[in-house]
Formats: C-alpha cells, sequence, structure tokens
C-alpha cells in the first residue's frame, strides 16, 4: 500500500472506520490537552488535525505495542511541544486570549485563582508544563504516562511535584 | 492515590480550587471526522469534483486567447493593408497583387478610384472574358 495518503492511498472501509473510532475516541480529551498545551483555539484545531493526518499516515507503522489511542495522544503531545518551542508564544489560557474557557468555581476569586494558575502553567518549561496538564488536568495515571513521554514513572513524578510546587509558590506569591 | 491527594500537602491552595475547564467552540469536535476524513482525500479525486477549477481554466484560456488576438500582428489581408486612398502608382507590387486577390467588382472600383478616370478598357476586357491573370493586371497597372 502506498505511504502517502495525500496522493494515492485509497481509503478502505476498514481503515475508515478505524480512523473514525480513533478520533471519536480521542478528540475530545485531545483538544482539552492541546488547547491547554498552545492555549488557543486556531492553533488547537491546526495541531489536532495534524495529529490525525499523522496517524493516518503512519497506520501502516503502528505496532500495536500500545492502545491506538496512547499512540495518537503522543503524536499529538510531540506535535504540542514542537509547536511551543517553535513559536515561543505566550501559552496560557487566560480570559482576555479570546479562549473558550468556563470557570467551575464560583465569584471573582475563584476566576482570579484560575487566572492565576493558568498564568503559573505558563511559566514552566513545556516538558514540564506538559507532565502537569497529564497529571492535573487530563488526570492520566503515571504508568501511561511513562508510555506517552518514554520516561520513567519516577522522573514523572518528581518533575509533576517540581511544576506543582512552583504554581503553588506562584499563587500565594501573586 | 489520586493527583489530588498527593499534592494536598506541597500545594493546599492548588488542591482546594476546581479545575478550569475547556470549552469546546459548538460544533468543532462533531464535525473533525469529516473534516479529517476530507482532508485525506486524494488530491486527484477533490480536484476532478471541483466545477471552479474548469471555469478558472476555461476563463485562463480565454484571457491568453483574447490577448493574442489584441497584439495579433497586422493582417495581410486586402482589406485591411491596402490604402484605398493612395494613388495607383504608389501601391507596391504586394499591394497590388492584393487587389488581384478581390473581386472582379472591387478591383474595377479601386482602379476608378486610385486613377480618377474611367475604367480602362483593357481592364474590362480581362475581366468579362475571365482571361486576366496576376501577372496581367499587375503588369497593365
Amino acid at each position: 500500500m502506498p505511504k502517502d495518503p495525500h496522493t494515492s492511498k485509497s481509503i478502505s472501509k476498514d481503515s475508515e472506520s478505524l480512523l473514525r473510532d480513533l478520533i471519536s475516541e480521542t478528540k475530545g480529551l485531545l483538544y482539552q490537552h492541546l488547547t491547554r498545551m498552545v492555549g488557543n483555539h486556531e492553533d488547537t484545531a491546526d495541531l489536532l488535525q495534524e495529529t490525525y493526518i499523522r496517524a493516518w499516515k503512519n497506520l501502516d507503522s503502528f505496532k500495536g505495542e500500545s492502545k491506538m489511542s496512547t499512540w495518537v495522544f503522543r503524536i499529538a503531545t510531540n506535535l504540542a511541544l514542537t509547536h511551543i518551542e517553535k513559536t515561543k508564544r505566550k501559552s496560557t489560557i487566560s480570559i482576555d486570549n479570546q479562549i473558550h474557557v468556563r470557570a467551575s468555581a464560583d465569584g471573582p476569586d475563584a476566576e482570579d485563582i484560575l487566572n492565576k494558575v493558568d498564568q503559573a502553567m505558563d511559566t514552566l518549561p513545556p516538558k514540564q508544563k506538559q507532565v502537569f496538564i497529564m497529571r492535573y488536568y487530563d488526570e492520566l495515571p503515571y504508568e501511561e504516562m511513562s508510555h506517552l513521554t518514554s520516561t520513567s514513572t519516577g522522573a514523572l513524578k518528581a518533575s509533576y511535584h517540581h511544576a506543582v510546587k512552583k504554581i503553588e509558590d506562584f499563587l500565594t506569591s501573586h | 492515590m489520586n493527583e489530588r491527594e498527593d499534592i494536598t500537602e506541597i500545594a493546599p491552595l492548588l488542591s482546594s480550587i476546581e479545575k478550569r475547564k475547556v470549552e469546546v467552540p459548538e460544533g468543532f469536535l462533531e464535525s473533525l471526522e469529516e473534516k479529517i476524513l476530507r482532508e485525506i482525500q486524494p488530491k486527484a479525486r477533490v480536484i476532478a469534483f471541483k466545477p471552479s477549477a474548469f471555469f478558472y481554466m476555461a476563463a485562463g484560456i480565454a484571457l491568453v486567447m483574447g490577448l493574442f488576438w489584441f497584439l495579433r500582428p497586422e493582417s495581410n489581408s486586402p482589406e485591411q493593408t491596402v490604402d484605398l486612398n493612395a494613388l495607383v502608382s504608389q501601391l507596391s507590387i504586394e499591394e497590388i497583387d492584393s487587389f488581384v486577390m478581390m473581386d472582379e467588382y472591387l478591383i474595377e472600383e479601386v482602379y476608378l478610384e486610385k486613377t480618377g478616370t474611367t475604367t480602362s478598357p483593357e481592364i474590362e476586357y480581362l475581366i468579362d472574358d475571365d482571361v486576366w491573370s496576376d501577372e496581367l493586371i499587375i503588369e497593365y497597372l
């Protein structure tokens, strides 16, 4: 089967169905994760599309060593890290940058704290921010995070605790 | 132990607040699958069913043809190259030759206009008997 889906790869019913299932299963979580990483809908939409296109292109090379959803999540997070490092843009979720967010907490104080969390998150190095989002927001177990990042669970725990400490310090000092 | 429990001690403030949810623009995720599947279709299939491609191609061809017509070199046709106000003696061999290529009536008319005299009997003879040739006309003029 040809490798390039843009030119000659035909979509069989099976592979189309597989892709549909994959998108359906992962799009919600990936959208949340990518938005927290890059901070706006437009970039998230681009990255999400690129993620699935890359997955499609490399479907033949997927060895089944992990769940397909984990494999796609890894593609997405790598793309997000590359995007952040490439653009060096501010990647926080804030009210000002028109991101669509909804505060779970009530009242102005809660909203203020949530904004500070976003600001604090933006001060983290990209990989530490990635770990924090995976653990704090996405609530992934360390074992899965280890698969996703090819990092030991011990290193991930340490990274997460450093990130949490930095954010707590930011919240108490601002 | 979940992530909230394991940060309570080191981050009491962070662990006490609700997490902010990301709100997805309406309809975005619902249309994502179709959008991705369209994106990975072979490009050729997309172009083949794109009517605007034919429109732009036809417009381009028409534009090029129009430019060629507008910028074409002057034609050698008699109507366009022979100056009807010039005297016959001023015409070149090529121009006279163009006259010969016209029909009989026009040859006579042009002759009259250029010489200001009556129709030459020699011309009339040649025309009437249909024996004239390019060479004869040119020689006479």
